[in-house]
């Protein structure tokens, strides 16, 4: 979880962002010498690129240091003190489970399960059974909805439990 | 005379019973989007980008453009009525709007708001008809190192007009162009960045890219959010409409002035015009200059429909703007204008210098639609949908985010029959949610990734044709033009600025 909460911080997604740019340097260079015979290769402007990146990044960092140090100055830090949510995190599970589900479970069965989970994220506290009822019910018809507009306004085929 | 004949002929396909529809949905959509606080336009159209692979691209053109204009003056709604503008374009129109609600002028804050819109939109689309051939024209004068120096200036002006975040901007658009370099390469049969996976050697679609950005990235921001409802209920209760008030009094009109609704229109058409812009930078010129201009600067900020309709005129007219360089030289000035390029390209058309003569018969009805939608719908819509508007966009948060979670994914399945573009637009949709939360600006990741192949291209084939000298961008004189440009823009944009700051 720490390293979940590391990574959505400012510094994270510097690191994040760098450690993507240096595979992509690597990449690049293992393709052809940017410059091979006095002609540009396929692998010039990505190094170009790469190396505009981590300018870009150590200005950016140095920038958030800057104007964190200025804002602790006035006032605590603000990202130590955020409240960690789990909603993006849940989000993003149930949209990778969603996404593994979606062929072999078929579009029906596999769209209601995830608008209820859904329904769940964004619900405004715990709800009540009558209210999962309720939320069950929209999740159906999110699905006929879904089902609707593209199987038979678009025209487009969906993948089918056994089909 | 046949350029004029295609746009009444462009009217008449849009007035048909299979396409005018389209035309209505996205504007009641974009109307809807625009106004929800927390969607934008942006995204309606992004959830419609999977569905044109089966729509006719005559009906997705025009829809985007119904929902363009819509998502640009729908904001003002809420911003007037609760305070919280449902689109970012729609800031200034809450500062004058909101203090007109207090005092019960509410509904003619909102007609003065549909007015100028209309007047905005419908002299920007007309400027648009005008301009588009010939800035079609100028496009055809310039050559390769000419092309690659205009789209440079186009990604340089796009990060610098991020104001206070310019090498955030750079990070985004860099990473944006990276990311269009993978697949085969755009000069040699080279594979790059595949890792020797097969589906990426046909490079990475734009569509799980914009599904990610603005859908996936969205659904993300909004679960942290744990309110019930888009706008909460009291707010509703407490802000009454009636239809009979939105008819702004003549007099008020006139104290406005023609000329101002003119001119305002004029600035939101040039902001349109440049790359990055949008709609928010343009309802700010507008604004400020409608108050440095004004007789009654006082009035600003405490409810003046001066500022208003600057404001409005303004978001609208940029609308049109927008359009000119992505029809002309294939460079969207905007996000939005960015999808709209990615559905001609997923309907095989690339705009350029050619492309208004070869397809004005695909591109009229846009026109057209641009036009109608803000001659009509915007005071149609107002009239008709005002007084509930609030009631409207009051929706449950669960029902809105579970369906838009669902419309996005299985969009992007039915446009690839893919799961691994699912898969991409999970992942784009991470990394966009890490960059919004820390300030970086995802248009510019799309804007990069849109432009990045144009610019790799036409950089490789200028050194190919100087053998590998860099000093043909200099030599050639349309090349030296925009970089000269470059240069003013920087100057005023970013070593001026400051030092008018400091002064002040």
């Amino acid at each position: 979880m720490r390293i979940l909460s590391w990574l959505g911080s400012g510094a994270g997604v510097v690191v994040l962002l760098l450690a993507l740019t240096l595979i992509y340097l690597v990449a690049a260079l293992g393709i052809a010498p940017p410059i091979s015979n006095g002609n540009i290769t396929a692998s010039f402007f990505p190094v170009v690129l790469g190396l505009i990146m981590v300018v870009a990044l150590a200005v950016s960092m140095l920038g958030d240091r800057r104007k964190a140090a200025a804002e602790s100055d006035d006032k605590p830090s603000t990202e130590a003190g955020a409240s960690t949510s789990f909603g993006p995190l849940a989000v993003v599970v149930l949209t990778a489970v969603y996404i593994a589900l979606f062929s072999s479970l078929g579009y029906f069965i596999s769209t209601t399960l995830y608008a209820f989970a859904m329904t769940l994220v964004f619900s405004a506290g715990r709800p009540t059974p009558g209210q999962l009822l309720v939320k069950a019910l929209i999740a159906v018809a999110i699905a006929v909805l879904g089902y609707g507009l593209f199987e038979w306004v678009f025209q487009v085929r969906l993948p089918v439990l056994w089909g | 005379m046949d350029y004029v004949a295609e746009l009444m002929r462009g009217f008449a396909v849009l007035m048909q019973p299979d396409i005018l529809p389209y035309l209505i949905g996205g504007y009641l959509i974009g109307t809807f989007f625009g106004a929800v606080p927390g969607l934008t336009s942006m995204l309606a159209i992004a959830l419609l980008l999977p569905l044109t692979y089966s729509l006719d691209v005559t009906a997705a053109l025009v829809a985007c453009a119904g929902i363009f204009m819509a998502g640009m003056c729908s904001g003002s709604i809420t911003a007037t009525t609760i305070n919280i503008p449902g689109a970012p374009s729609s800031m200034m129109t809450a500062i004058e709007g909101y203090p007109m609600q207090q005092r019960g002028e509410g509904a003619k804050a909102l007609g003065h708001a549909a007015l100028a819109s209309m007047i905005g939109g419908a002299l920007g689309a007309v400027l648009l008809m005008v301009v588009a051939p010939l800035a079609t024209d100028a496009a055809l004068l310039i050559r390769t190192p000419g092309k690659f120096a205009l789209i440079a200036f186009a990604l340089i002006v796009i990060v610098i007009s991020q104001r206070g975040a310019i090498s955030k901007g750079l990070v985004a658009t860099t990473l944006g162009v990276m990311v269009a370099t993978v697949g085969i390469d755009v000069m040699q049969p080279v594979t790059r960045f595949t890792f020797g996976t097969a589906v990426l050697m046909q490079g990475i679609d734009i569509m799980p890219l914009v599904i990610g950005a603005f859908a996936i990235s969205e659904l993300l921001v909004q679960a942290e959010n744990k309110s019930a409802r888009t706008v909460e209920a009291a707010d509703v209760k407490a802000a009454p409409i009636r239809r009979r008030d939105f008819i702004p009094p003549w007099s008020e009109v006139r104290e406005i002035g023609f000329f101002r609704y003119v001119k305002c229109a004029v600035i939101g058409y040039a902001v349109g015009v440049l790359p990055g812009a949008g709609g928010s930078m343009a309802a700010f010129v507008a604004y400020a200059e409608s108050m440095r201009s004004s007789k009654h600067p006082e009035k600003y900020g405490k409810g003046s429909v001066e500022g208003i309709a600057a404001a409005e005129g303004a978001n609208n007219a940029m609308c049109s703007g927008a359009f000119v360089p992505m029809l002309s030289f294939g460079i969207p000035g905007d996000p939005t204008t960015a999808i709209v390029l990615g559905v001609l390209v997923i309907n095989g058309l690339q705009p350029g210098p050619q492309f208004l003569d070869s397809q004005m018969a695909l591109i009229a009805p846009m026109f057209m639609a641009l036009f109608v939608s803000a001659l009509i719908l915007v005071p149609l819509t107002l009239y008709l949908l005002g007084p509930w508007f609030v009631r409207i966009v009051s929706i449950r948060r669960d029902i809105l985010y579970a369906s838009i979670a669902v419309i996005a994914l299985v969009g992007c399945y039915v446009a690839t029959y893919s799961m691994f573009q699912m898969g991409l637009a999970l992942l784009f949709g991470v990394l966009a949610w890490l960059l919004r939360r820390h300030g970086y600006p995802v248009a510019c990741l799309l804007l990069g990734f849109v432009l990045g192949p144009s610019l790799e291209e036409y950089c490789r084939r200028s050194l190919s044709i100087s053998d590998g000298s860099p000093l043909i961008f200099l030599t050639s004189p349309d090349s030296l033009f925009f970089l000269a440009l470059t240069g003013v823009f920087y100057y005023f944009m970013v070593i001026r600025k400051p030092q008018a700051r400091q002064h002040a």
